[in-house]
């Protein structure tokens, strides 16, 4: 045995009977391992855990930046803001061990109330919309911290000890490898990683994408999102709210595992966002509660919206625009009257009471990297795509691309094949799934950001469809919630 | 017939103990190279430039003082289409196959006018998948007529399936079947030594 392989074995040692200490590479090592992670967040460690249990003889290594792994918040707290809103089946993937051990940090909400600004109708998901049966479908959603999801993970599997945690680890140079070279990674103190599959999962300003060479489309958007936590005077009884502001971007209200405590997401621009960041407590309650407690309005006149245009000022075609807002009034409420939904009225949300937790911005973009496989690199989750956080679909969709990666390797794995044999699969299924519905919450962002009072009668008369046509709605809500494509 | 290590690779790494043998060198050096890659598929045992037949041999003379009782499983897999003493290489494959529990996988195309039309006219000369000429059909062979060589070599067999692909290639991705009923054009058979041909120990 060689003198590099005998001192990492003894580290290896070392390191069992002592689990709170974190691994460091302090000599340079070349490590070969079935499948490198890079990127110890809630997708890469999902990654982990779940090859974990379901490949055990597989020997992976999960790279992290950070230096300490993560630990759980502690309990009486009030609730982080950086958190999930994660589907049923983002819950599934993760596992049931990880479930339950999360379970009394979760905030479950049973349906979400979308409205819009200068708009009478109201869509309204409910758990039902994933699973008639009311035993399977329990909820819609849960809201989850970051901190407490990867804690989670990185507890279970730092105590089965099988997987390589190497923390303080970043990396200098990458190469993807091909049919007759691993991938292989380069550390800052110059140890290599080789790998038969290297994952990145490390997040949307992903080193591995870049350093890999794979470009993506897409923007930033003039929106950047501002997240607290508020106080609330009543419990919000498992309802999430989501309301269509005046200015385009959504205002969202989620539930905590605490029931007076609420996480707001406001996705606005960023000259109203520094105004309200600066701004006094209980100035920017009183606005806050301002646009979630009102409710549908009529759509404003067209006539109004267009005093200063000369050829509005009166005559026939003002007759023709009054007849015209009439009819689709009628259109509405006939609509929303006709309703067979279950919930057709709409639910005013808690007044809320105070800010309690500091204020944290961040931009917002609509990425999709232009492939989620090179050689022997794939990429899974923000690294690959990033998202409007407006349908919630960010970690969903990130979830569900580490479900079709483990089912590619599980593939090549049981016929012994190399493992990465699948991945232009995993590419092909994912790539397409992520576009369709990057594409369509783009729409829905764009639609929403225009005031335009045509549209406005348009967005109504759609919101009004996807409500009260069951099966739509229905099937809106199952994409959401596994993340794929309708 | 390792040829590049493919299969050889595989069983590697589900467990088994490979020793891989093809008369081409210069195919087993690049299987040798490539399974360099992985730790579970370093110590594939391969022998290029090598022949089944050599093998027996080299077992023969080591008989009395090895403990050896043959493989586990042999595999012969398309193949015989392209050896042009078939006998020899099955005799020595029974002499290395443990008896009782040991088993022969061969896997070949039939001689038909189906698998003519697929294999050689279709994959051959309209896809491309293969180089013109790789096979010749007149050296393709039954079920039935490798039973027949079988028994000669002191083989039977155990079962036949055909291998059917489910989807047609043109239109998306490739789903091979195992179907006992339609061995028209690819097919593999499992044998096992005869029962009362057992080699005498001694």
């Amino acid at each position: 045995m060689s003198a590099a392989a005998l001192t990492s074995r003894l580290r290896r040692e070392w390191i069992k009977h002592a689990p709170s200490m974190s691994r460091y590479l302090t000599t340079t090592t070349d490590e070969f391992f079935d499948v490198a992670i890079v990127g110890g967040g809630a997708a890469g460690s999902c990654l982990a855990n779940l090859l974990r249990k379901n490949l055990p003889d597989l020997r992976v290594a999960l790279l992290e930046a950070r230096e300490n792994p993560p630990s759980q918040p502690p309990a009486e707290r009030v609730p982080n803001p950086r958190s999930y809103a994660l589907s049923p089946q983002s819950l599934k993937i993760l596992g049931e061990s990880v479930h339950s051990t999360l379970d009394d940090r979760l905030g479950y909400y049973d349906s979400m109330q979308v409205w819009q600004a200068n708009s009478p109708s109201t869509l309204t998901f409910t758990s039902r919309d994933l699973d008639a049966d009311p035993e399977k479908s329990t909820y819609l959603g849960a809201c989850c911290e970051d901190q407490a999801l990867v804690a989670t993970l990185w507890e279970e599997i730092q105590a089965a000890e099988v997987t390589e945690c190497l923390t303080d680890t970043r990396l200098k140079s990458v190469k993807c490898g091909d049919s007759t070279m691993l991938a292989s990674a380069q550390t800052e103190d110059g140890s290599i990683i080789r790998a038969s599959v290297l994952v990145g999962a490390d997040g949307g300003n992903s080193w591995v994408r870049k350093a890999a060479g794979i470009s993506r489309i897409g923007g930033e958007y003039e929106q950047h999102a501002l997240t607290f936590t508020v106080s609330l005077t009543d419990p919000i009884m498992r309802r999430a709210f989501q309301r269509y502001l005046v200015d385009g971007g959504p205002l969202a209200l989620l539930p905590t595992y605490s029931p007076k405590h609420a996480v707001v997401v406001w996705s606005t621009s960023p000259e109203t966002l520094s105004e309200w960041k600066g701004a006094c407590d209980e100035d920017l309650v009183h606005h806050l509660n301002s646009c979630l407690r009102e409710g549908p309005q009529r759509v404003p006149s067209f006539m109004e919206d267009n005093m200063n245009q000369s050829w509005s000022a009166g005559g026939i075609f003002s007759n023709i625009a009054y007849g015209a807002e009439r009819v689709l009034d009628a259109v509405h409420y006939g609509l929303a009257m006709a309703s067979q939904h279950p919930n057709p009225t709409f639910l005013v949300p808690p007044t809320i009471s105070g800010i309690a937790s500091p204020k944290f911005t961040f931009p917002l973009s609509c990425f999709q990297a232009t492939t989620y496989v090179k050689g022997r690199i794939a990429l899974v989750a923000d690294a690959a795509h990033t998202v409007h956080p407006m349908a919630g679909q960010g970690l969903n969709l990130g979830l569900a691309d580490v479900r079709a990666l483990v089912d590619s390797l599980e593939k090549a794995h049981s016929s012994g094949m190399d493992l990465s044999s699948f991945l232009h699969e995993y590419n092909s299924n994912r790539h397409r799934s992520v576009s369709v519905s990057l594409g369509g919450i783009h729409a829905l962002q764009r639609l929403f950001r225009n005031q335009d009072t045509l549209l406005t009668h348009a967005k109504t008369f759609g919101l009004n469809v996807v409500q009260n046509v069951g099966p739509l709605r229905r099937q809106l809500a199952v994409a959401a919630a596994h993340g794929i494509a309708i | 017939g390792c040829g590049g290590g493919l299969l050889s690779e595989s069983l590697a790494r589900l467990g088994a103990t490979v020793t891989a043998v093809d008369p081409s060198i210069q195919l087993v050096q690049q299987a040798k190279t490539h399974a360099q890659l992985d730790p579970k598929t370093t110590s594939i045992d391969y022998r290029g430039g090598y022949t089944v037949e050599q093998l027996a041999q080299e077992h023969q003379n080591h008989q009395l003082s090895s403990s050896f009782e043959g493989y586990d499983v042999i595999c012969l897999l398309e193949v015989v289409e392209h050896v042009t003493d078939v006998h020899s290489v099955l005799s020595s494959v029974r002499s290395l196959l443990k008896p009782n529990t040991g088993r022969l996988f061969v896997s070949t195309m039939n001689r038909t006018v189906k698998s003519n039309l697929l294999a050689i006219v279709g994959a051959e000369y309209i896809m491309g998948y293969l180089p013109p000429g790789t096979h010749d059909w007149n050296q393709f062979r039954s079920p039935a007529e490798i039973q027949q060589l079988m028994d000669e070599a002191g083989l039977e067999q155990v079962n036949v399936n055909g291998m059917v692909l489910t989807k047609p290639p043109l239109c998306g991705q490739w789903d091979w079947k195992l179907d006992p009923s339609d061995v028209d054009v690819n097919w593999i058979g499992t044998y096992k030594v005869k029962l009362e041909d057992r080699p005498q120990q001694s």
